[in-house]
């Protein structure tokens, strides 16, 4: 476990975004000035999996990255290893996970540590609203465990949370992300499976009010899709062992 | 199907459902939404029946419920954003016509089937057999035979699930020992994709050793879908027998449809003959080494009793199209000097019965339960008609009853009997006559047959099928 010097480690994933990294970066800067400005200290760490030249190029050169931000090239070509990863080096009390192609509002980390210190560090945080664009533009509320709208027993056909969660280290360091090998091993979205262990363990996923992820739809490529379209399932959880 | 129920549903509602008071109209409508979710569940978009109903009581479906619209604050976060990425600006034209997404955030019936289910088992399971349901027939025999060994005799832990919405009275043919989970009534109201959702999570959480399908195509259809996931937690096996024939000719079934599909996620195949599979080595190119032959066993009966041999033959079985009942007319009307007595129930259209009804020297019993039952002290044979089969467990019966058998060189039946004893061509009516003739005529060649299918009987003695079971690579060790 490494030490505690920042209040917050977004964790952000690379692999082959090219220019779509640089966008990234600057909207994920806008968040930690926004969060900056709310008195939280915010460091970047960084994978880049198997990154091709392009992506390197973009990330290790961005302007939005200072002294303090980690950068790891790793060869792991496995999305929640590189998290694990990331998470193994961070030192912020709080994580917030981000994919290298998507957007969240200004006030995404501000938001959701303001959130933890109010209720605790059981609770998740998720965007409130999510916009996806590009293949596909929509928008829809994301649900709170602790609303009407949550039922335990549709987590087995759904996931109700997108990739990027916000909570308190501990819960990511008592809770890693499963290795998905869905091409080898036939299971994905290591997502929708965190999503269950966490809730399994006594963690409670909720909405951070007033936050949005902007969400960006290939119109193929993504390991979402690639997941889909084999069939893939998640992993044997202990949430279905509860239910 | 969805826009015919979607406009049979708007209909009703405005003619019935919208006149009546609000909670009754909120009830069935919730109801409404329950099947529709279940039958469309990527299409509905109503997540509570409130938002089908008008609540000042007027027509609702003309006035449909309406999408939530994106807030100030999001578009506000997309104009400062398209700062840093243009293409998000609000007035662009893909992103001023982002639609509302109603997820079925509510819909939670596949996960509450699931949980029934998986509260409903002992656990753990060593190995998870799916068939299609336990009633008459040498397959559902053959699941009984290889639950009741695994339990029985080789303490493993059994679960079979049967997956279709039918009933199972050869349920009661298994152990004690044995769990029985029937399925597919939970699952029948379910999509058909949610029904697979169900039976790989029990599967995965379950986690057997060994999963089994024998003739469940649910089961299949989970190992086309998810078998490489399946494979990480346990090993998957399939029983095949034979063939069926569309009346063209063309070969259809279980082997045909999913082993070029999935055969590379099989541990193994088990079939009860030696001879059907090679066809799907020989015209499918799946490897022979994926087959084991597991000989069902003999039928625990006393010892066969030396019967007279009247001018009586016996016919049992399924009169459905396989079973040729034209075949049995044709030979019974050759043979008017001999009673056939036809047991057991028809699947066939009218029609194809007519002749054999109209037959003076046949006569139709109808469903039979127990074959020791049906055999009469003058039956001289049982007389086994069939176009494909793999080996029949009827033969067996017929054996251990203490009669012999004329039949075809069909499928795996000359595991059983050998070829000389058998009639070569299955269409070859004067040859089953002959045959009959034969065993008429001839009371030293008929107690030669019996003492020949006694022999073979031996060979099938149950220890003999459990060690063959215990012995199949990666099943049991």
């Amino acid at each position: 476990m490494s030490h505690t010097s920042h209040d917050v480690s977004a964790v952000i994933t690379f692999h082959r975004e090219g220019l779509l990294a640089h966008t990234t970066l600057l909207s994920i800067e806008r968040c930690r000035r926004f969060a900056e400005e709310a008195g939280l200290s915010v460091e970047f760490v960084i994978t880049l999996d198997n990154a091709d030249v392009e992506t390197l190029r973009v990330v290790k050169g961005h302007q939005a990255l200072r002294p303090g931000d980690q950068l790891h090239e790793v060869d792991y070509r496995d999305l929640s290893t590189c998290r694990n990863h990331a998470i193994q080096h961070a030192r912020g009390r709080y994580i917030g996970t981000f994919d290298g192609d998507d957007y969240f509002s200004a006030n995404w980390i501000a938001r959701c540590v303001e959130l933890i210190r109010q209720h605790g560090e059981k609770f998740i945080y998720h965007p409130e609203i999510m916009f996806a664009f590009g293949a596909w533009n929509a928008y829809w509320w994301q649900v709170d465990q602790l609303d009407e709208y949550y039922r335990p027993g549709a987590l087995l056909i759904t996931n109700y949370w997108n990739a990027c969660a916000f909570a308190a280290r501990s819960v990511f360091e008592r809770c890693p992300y499963h290795v998905s090998r869905v091409g080898e091993a036939g299971f994905g979205f290591e997502d929708w499976h965190w999503n269950c262990e966490t809730i399994a363990h006594g963690f409670v996923h909720r909405l951070a009010r007033g936050t949005v992820r902007f969400e960006r739809r290939k119109h193929g490529g993504s390991l979402n899709i690639a997941h889909q379209q084999v069939g893939a399932v998640i992993r044997p959880s202990i949430f279905f062992e509860q239910l | 199907m969805y826009r015919v129920f979607r406009a049979t549903y708007r209909a009703l509602d405005r003619a019935l459902f919208s006149r009546m008071p609000l909670q009754k109209q909120l009830a069935l409508k919730a109801g409404v939404l329950r099947v529709a979710r279940g039958m469309f569940p990527e299409r509905i978009q109503a997540a509570h029946a409130s938002q089908l109903v008008d609540m000042s009581g007027s027509l609702s479906s003309d006035r449909p419920w309406q999408p939530p619209a994106l807030p100030a604050w999001v578009k506000d976060e997309l104009r400062a954003l398209a700062a840093i990425d243009p293409e998000l600006h609000p007035e662009n034209e893909a992103i001023a016509r982002a639609s509302f997404y109603s997820a079925p955030w509510c819909y939670d019936q596949p996960g509450q089937v699931y949980a029934q289910l998986w509260h409903s088992v002992e656990r753990p399971v060593d190995v998870a057999i799916a068939v299609p349901w336990l009633k008459t027939g040498g397959a559902d025999l053959g699941a009984v035979h290889v639950a009741n060994a695994l339990a029985e005799d080789l303490d493993r832990r059994v679960l079979v699930m049967a997956t279709e919405d039918q009933d199972s009275p050869w349920a009661s043919r298994l152990s004690a020992k044995v769990q029985f989970l029937p399925i597919g009534r939970p699952l029948a109201p379910l999509a058909p994709g949610h029904r697979l959702d169900v039976l790989v999570r029990l599967l995965l959480q379950l986690s057997p050793r060994v999963f089994h399908i024998m003739n469940s195509r649910l089961g299949w259809d989970a190992v086309v879908r998810n078998g490489l996931a399946l494979r990480q937690h346990m090993r998957i096996f399939a029983s095949l027998y034979c063939d069926d024939f569309t009346p063209h000719g063309v070969p259809v079934g279980y082997a045909r449809s999913y082993l070029p599909r999935c055969y590379t996620m099989l541990d193994g195949i088990l079939s009860d003959n030696t001879r059907t599979w090679r066809a799907w080595v020989q015209t499918m190119g799946v490897p022979a080494s994926l087959f084991n032959v597991l000989p069902f066993p003999a039928p625990a009966t006393a010892a066969p009793t030396t019967r007279g041999a009247g001018k009586a033959i016996l016919w049992a079985g399924r009169l459905d199209r396989q079973k040729r009942p034209d075949l049995l007319a044709r030979i019974a009307a050759a043979m008017p000097d001999f009673r056939f007595d036809v047991h057991g129930t028809s699947v066939c259209e009218q029609g194809d019965l007519d002749m054999l009804r109209k037959l003076p020297n046949v006569v139709m019993h109808g469903a039979y339960a127990c074959f020791d039952d049906v055999v009469k002290d003058d039956h001289l044979a049982l007389l086994y008609t069939t176009a494909w089969d793999g080996m029949p467990n009827v033969l067996l019966e017929a054996a251990a009853a203490g009669l012999p058998v004329v039949a075809p060189d069909v499928g795996g039946i000359t595991d059983f009997i050998p070829a000389a004893d058998l009639v070569a061509s299955a269409d070859d009516v004067p040859a089953y006559v002959k045959s009959i003739r034969d065993l008429s005529e001839n009371p030293a060649l008929r107690a030669a047959r019996v003492e020949s299918l006694r022999i073979k009987l031996a060979e099938r003695r149950w220890e003999v099928f459990v060690r063959r079971l215990a012995g199949i690579e990666g099943y049991v060790a």
